[in-house]
């Protein structure tokens, strides 16, 4: 890659933040303030997902684990020590991300499907010891009824009346984790990751510590899910077990990933803009007339998508975009 | 002036019944080309997986540079400096072929921009560097066992086990391989390679290790090699007295 496409592709990635930033000023409904704030958070998730399980190709389908974590992190550090949710996303970052280390370490001696299904196991272990107990580590969680977060409305609670706020917050720490996505990809950590994602036995016989490689992505990956779970946690201000060590979000995350082209820094995002507002559009305009309809719909554009585009739609769109460059310098030359 | 870098002493492994690798004791100096021959299931690979650290020996004892490497890890002995290269390839098939000999690069070199002159630098040793830009997919299989010693190369190895780099090929590719070899070995690297490719294995190693059955039958100067009698019984066949 050389330097001037990389230019490029960083004005393009600047103005899609500028337009984004613009949305909640033209679209002042609270309905779309919502939905672009949904829309943004399945991004951000898709993205610190895609560290894993696209760069390092390890198919987790147990991020809800850490973003659930962190949400009961955050959550009570702001209740009972009254640590500002700001710092408190970075501690329960941490905090996850070393749980997920510890978790990682023995799970990466599997591999494959077995890897996968050692992730599932984590989320529904987690989401069930959380209905279970009403209380961990002498902090209450309120089992399955959930944690109603105390109002105290300033901007070091990160309590926003107008939800305009949370839009913004959502999009600049989506500009962090691609970002951090972007220098990852362009570094020996990068390669590493993709020469493990292909094959780990080469890998491992050119001198990379393919255990070592594979536990940094997933600590990464894991901070950001649950710095995630904590932006989820005061953005609805309510969390419970089933709503954030949900199995169906994480496996949501991974979908939006591979339908946008896994293991590319921007794919989570257009996977996230094409398909979370056609699911919440779908849900609030059919949810009540035909019940399952939204996601039959769903699963049968994930399904076209699998098939006919295994790499993801963004290979398609570079395609395109390749095709009409040279169509205008035919037509310059002639 | 031979400064031995590798010793394998008494190495076995068996697989339940079967032994593999049956009590071979092997020497390496520096600066040589040391062929490995034998027939198909000979145990010669997995000799080299027992090497590289990919497997582990029962019995033995493996030292590189003095050192004692029979229960390392695979990655460690790498960076000790054993470079392999695979029977089987192995691409990274979503890189192109430069960024695959960066992969290798990496291990020394820290930033991508000094990586990518590096590999640069191997690929033109082996001569490939027109195809740099190819996806590690879209090589035929000359230039993908090319791809593979330009990789095992890129992580400086003091010794290069190359696994059957010439089998499938053409007399042509055949003669460009055993010229990349020399050149390399000239480059200062200590060579152990797995061939069939008889012709070629006598004009390029220094000496012989001749495996069969998972046991050294014969070892010597490739003349030595080539007129011992059992070594004509089990691998090159009759043929040879009429």
């Amino acid at each position: 890659m050389n330097a001037k496409s990389s230019l490029k592709r960083n004005c393009q990635m600047i103005l899609f933040f500028v337009i984004a930033a613009a949305f909640p000023l033209v679209f002042t409904n609270s309905y779309f303030k919502q939905l672009g704030t949904i829309v943004l958070l399945y991004a951000f998730y898709a993205s610190a997902w895609n560290i894993l399980g696209g760069y390092a190709g390890q198919l987790s389908l147990g991020h809800g684990a850490y973003i659930g974590l962190g949400a009961y992190i955050t959550t009570v550090l702001f209740s009972e020590f009254y640590i500002s949710p700001w710092l408190g996303m970075v501690i329960s970052g941490l905090m996850v991300g070393l749980f997920a280390v510890a978790i990682g370490y023995p799970c990466f001696k599997l591999s494959g499907v077995y890897y996968s299904l050692s992730t599932i196991a984590l989320v529904n272990v987690m989401r069930l010891f959380f209905i279970a107990e009403d209380t961990i580590f002498g902090f209450k969680t309120g089992s399955s009824l959930g944690y109603k977060i105390e109002w105290r409305g300033t901007l070091i609670d990160m309590q926003f009346l107008d939800k305009k706020y949370y839009f913004w917050l959502i999009l600049l720490l989506l500009a962090v984790v691609v970002f951090v996505s972007h220098r990852i990809k362009n570094s020996k950590t990068g390669y590493y990751l993709s020469a493990i994602s292909t094959n780990q036995y080469a890998a491992s016989s050119l001198g990379i510590n393919t255990t070592y490689y594979k536990l940094k992505a997933l600590f990464i990956s894991a901070f950001f899910a649950a710095v995630g779970g904590s932006f989820y946690a005061m953005f609805i201000q309510y969390i419970d077990p089933a709503s954030v060590f949900n199995y169906d979000t994480s496996v949501e995350m991974t979908v939006l990933a591979m339908v946008g082209g896994r293991s590319t820094v921007v794919g989570p995002i257009i996977g996230s803009l094409l398909l979370v507002p056609l699911k919440e559009i779908a849900r609030s305009n059919l949810g009540a007339s035909f019940a399952g309809l939204p996601l039959i719909i769903y699963g049968v554009i994930l399904m076209l998508v699998v098939y006919f585009l295994p790499n993801g739609i963004l290979p398609l769109f570079k395609h395109w975009y390749s095709i009409i460059l040279r169509r205008r310098r035919e037509d310059l030359s002639v | 002036m031979s400064e031995e870098i590798m010793r394998v002493e008494h190495v076995t492994k068996r697989y339940g019944g079967l032994v593999a690798v049956n009590d071979v004791s092997i020497q390496v100096n520096r600066g040589e080309i040391i062929g490995l021959i034998g027939p198909n299931g000979a145990g010669k690979t997995t000799l080299f997986n027992i090497l590289s650290g990919m497997e582990k020996c029962n019995t033995g004892r493996i030292y590189f540079l003095g050192q004692d490497i029979t229960h390392k890890q695979v990655h460690e002995i790498c960076e000790l400096g054993i470079g392999r290269t695979f029977q089987i390839v192995q691409p990274f098939e979503n890189l192109t072929v430069l960024e695959n000999v960066m992969v290798g690069s990496f291990l020394h070199q820290k930033q991508v921009e000094e990586a990518r002159a590096h590999a640069q630098g191997i690929l033109e040793l082996v001569g490939m560097q027109h195809l740099k830009d190819v996806p590690g997919h879209g090589l035929n299989l000359r230039y993908m066992k090319s791809m593979e010693v330009a990789r095992a190369l890129a992580t400086n190895p003091s010794l290069l086990l190359l696994d059957e780099v010439m089998a499938g090929l053409n007399p042509t590719g055949i003669e460009a391989v055993v010229a990349t070899i020399k050149r390399i070995r000239d480059s200062g690297v200590t060579i152990l390679v797995i061939e069939h490719v008889i012709k070629a294995i006598m004009s390029l190693s220094d000496r012989i290790y001749v495996l069969d059955q998972g046991k050294l039958i014969a070892e010597g100067l490739p003349d030595e090699v080539i007129n011992n009698e059992d070594v004509i019984k089990s691998y090159l066949g009759a043929k040879k007295h009429a």
